[in-house]
């Protein structure tokens, strides 16, 4: 097929529909470029209506999670759960707990798992190891308070409140 | 920086070599990191985008990863050089295609490359030749922890690091191997793999990633899990897997050798042919052409090829290579022309 303005080869096909007519234009890249038609060479499937085709993605779930509504939204960064299934990104990291009931199904259709283990940053590791000895610490207590050994939960609880100190 | 002295030279792992390279053009490792309380690059604004790149070049600086690192702001640069930037693989589309503040650094050899305000605010990238995944990413960790030292990354206890994309969040690592697979395409059991590799967990694209199609028998596979596995874990998969891919297309060269040598033979002169003569080339049937004569190469059928300008000029004969060689912006019908011009002069080189 030949460009409407020019014999060179039509390279360019846009279909669009004004006022529920369709109207077809044929142009080379050089007519195209001149009517100001940006033209992208190639396009990425990330919007996750088009993965929701790919089966075992798992981004399908975002479009079932909420309909009608714009869902939750982040006090920070302001996304609302509906603009984050639109876009397939989300707009803060603060996000992964405001919307982390609708998350979770999704991250587990997407990876067959909720919980990360692999590195860890070693400024965030003393903090962890910190967090898991806290807890630690909480069930020996509840067991002691419940088996009734006051004296030795007042020391543990101690040692919780000084660890739970900031530095 | 002057991107004019690279354009003939494709880098050292653009020209194939190390492990199993017969198969294997490349290794690559992805990680992406987000700095803490800050937003992603959808609500990144142009102040925010400004603070982010200070903050990981001040990083790249004091972390010193390289004797030396080319630096480029993005928002400055043409672009054709973007395309070119993006051609050898030293960003990706989306980082040249999209707007505002981002830039990338590299390593004079291009074998690392950081992209700076991407989908997430960091990206790191570590490419070798051939298959030598693990000695990558243990590279690529290096620098990651480097950098660590210098910048508070976004990391939640269950959901490790935090990415703009749920699909890269935990590790936030790629891997992705560069699979030249002709064998398998030409006795027509590349379906085979493809389905035995979805099995595995593991994602099959085109040569240039996401949504892209497969040209010139090249694949990618690539982890698709971050989340739930460790990065040994996904070494592993990666180690066990590839390598009986590799068989199977070894395997199916010979078959194709021992079967349907006349058939083969002629494939790959009928390359070698339009190539040292074709008037017109598009970058597509560049692809497959060169593809032919590299499974040529490989098989013995033309056996003085020298197989690292084989492999490099699977980068120089793309859009924006070929118009900086030119000089000058190029049409798609005069870029088939300095194109097909180009690879009759190197064809005649590689056999003299």
């Amino acid at each position: 097929m030949n460009c409407q303005n020019c014999q060179e080869e039509a390279t360019v096909h846009l279909t669009e529909i004004v006022d529920a007519e369709k109207h077809e234009r044929h142009l080379c890249e050089n007519c195209a470029k001149e009517q100001g038609i940006s033209i992208k060479h190639s396009f990425h499937i990330t919007h996750p209506n088009f993965s929701a085709a790919v089966p075992g993605t798992g981004l399908d779930l975002m479009t079932e999670a909420i309909s009608g509504s714009s869902g939750p939204q982040c006090p920070r960064c302001s996304i609302t759960f509906h603009e984050f299934r639109t876009q397939g990104r989300l707009g803060c990291p603060h996000d992964y707990e405001v919307f982390e009931r609708l998350l979770e199904p999704l991250l587990e259709k997407i990876h067959g798992a909720t919980t990360h283990l692999g590195k860890v940053p070693a400024r965030k590791r003393a903090k962890m190891d910190q967090a898991h000895r806290i807890q630690g610490l909480r069930n020996r207590l509840k067991e002691l308070v419940e088996r009734e050994r006051y004296e030795e939960a007042a020391h543990i609880r101690d040692e919780i409140k000084s660890l739970q100190v900031p530095n | 920086m002057d991107l004019e002295p690279l354009v003939f030279q494709p880098s050292d792992w653009l020209r194939g070599g190390g492990p199993d390279s017969d198969v294997v053009l490349s290794s690559r490792v992805r990680i992406a990191r987000n700095l803490t309380d800050l937003p992603f690059m959808t609500r990144a604004s142009s102040s925010a985008r400004t603070h982010i790149e200070g903050k990981i070049h001040e990083a790249i600086g004091q972390a010193a990863i390289a004797p030396a690192t080319h630096y480029m702001d993005l928002e400055e640069t043409s672009e054709l050089d973007r395309t070119f930037l993006v051609e050898r693989r030293l960003i990706s589309r989306e980082l040249a295609n999209s707007e505002g503040q981002r830039s990338v650094v590299f390593e004079p050899d291009e074998s690392t490359s950081i992209m700076i305000n991407e989908e997430d605010h960091l990206r790191l990238q570590v490419f070798c030749p051939g298959f030598d995944i693990r000695q990558t990413w243990q590279t690529a960790s290096e620098i990651d922890n480097r950098l660590e030292q210098h910048l508070d990354y976004s990391f939640h206890p269950k959901y490790g690091y935090l990415t703009a994309c749920p699909t890269n969040v935990g590790t936030g690592m790629r891997l992705s191997i560069m699979l030249h697979l002709p064998g398998l395409v030409l006795s027509e059991e590349i379906g085979k793999v493809f389905s035995a590799v979805t099995k595995v967990n593991l994602a099959v694209r085109g040569l240039h990633g996401e949504g892209t199609q497969a040209s010139g028998h090249f694949y990618q596979v690539s982890n698709q899990f971050t989340l739930g596995k460790s990065e040994e874990e996904v070494l592993d998969i990666i180690l066990k897997f590839v390598p009986q891919i590799l068989e199977y297309e070894r395997r199916m060269r010979r078959t194709l050798l021992d079967q349907q040598k006349r058939r083969i033979e002629n494939h790959i002169w009928r390359a070698f042919g339009l190539l040292a003569n074709a008037r017109l080339i598009g970058s597509i049937e560049a692809y497959d052409l060169l593809s032919s004569i590299r499974l040529g190469r490989h098989m013995g059928i033309l056996p003085e090829l020298d197989i690292s300008v084989i492999n490099g000029l699977f980068t120089l004969i793309q859009p924006a290579h070929i118009q900086k060689m030119v000089g000058c912006p190029l049409d798609a019908k005069e870029r088939d022309a300095s194109r097909a011009t180009f690879l009759r002069k190197q064809i005649k080189t590689l056999t003299c």
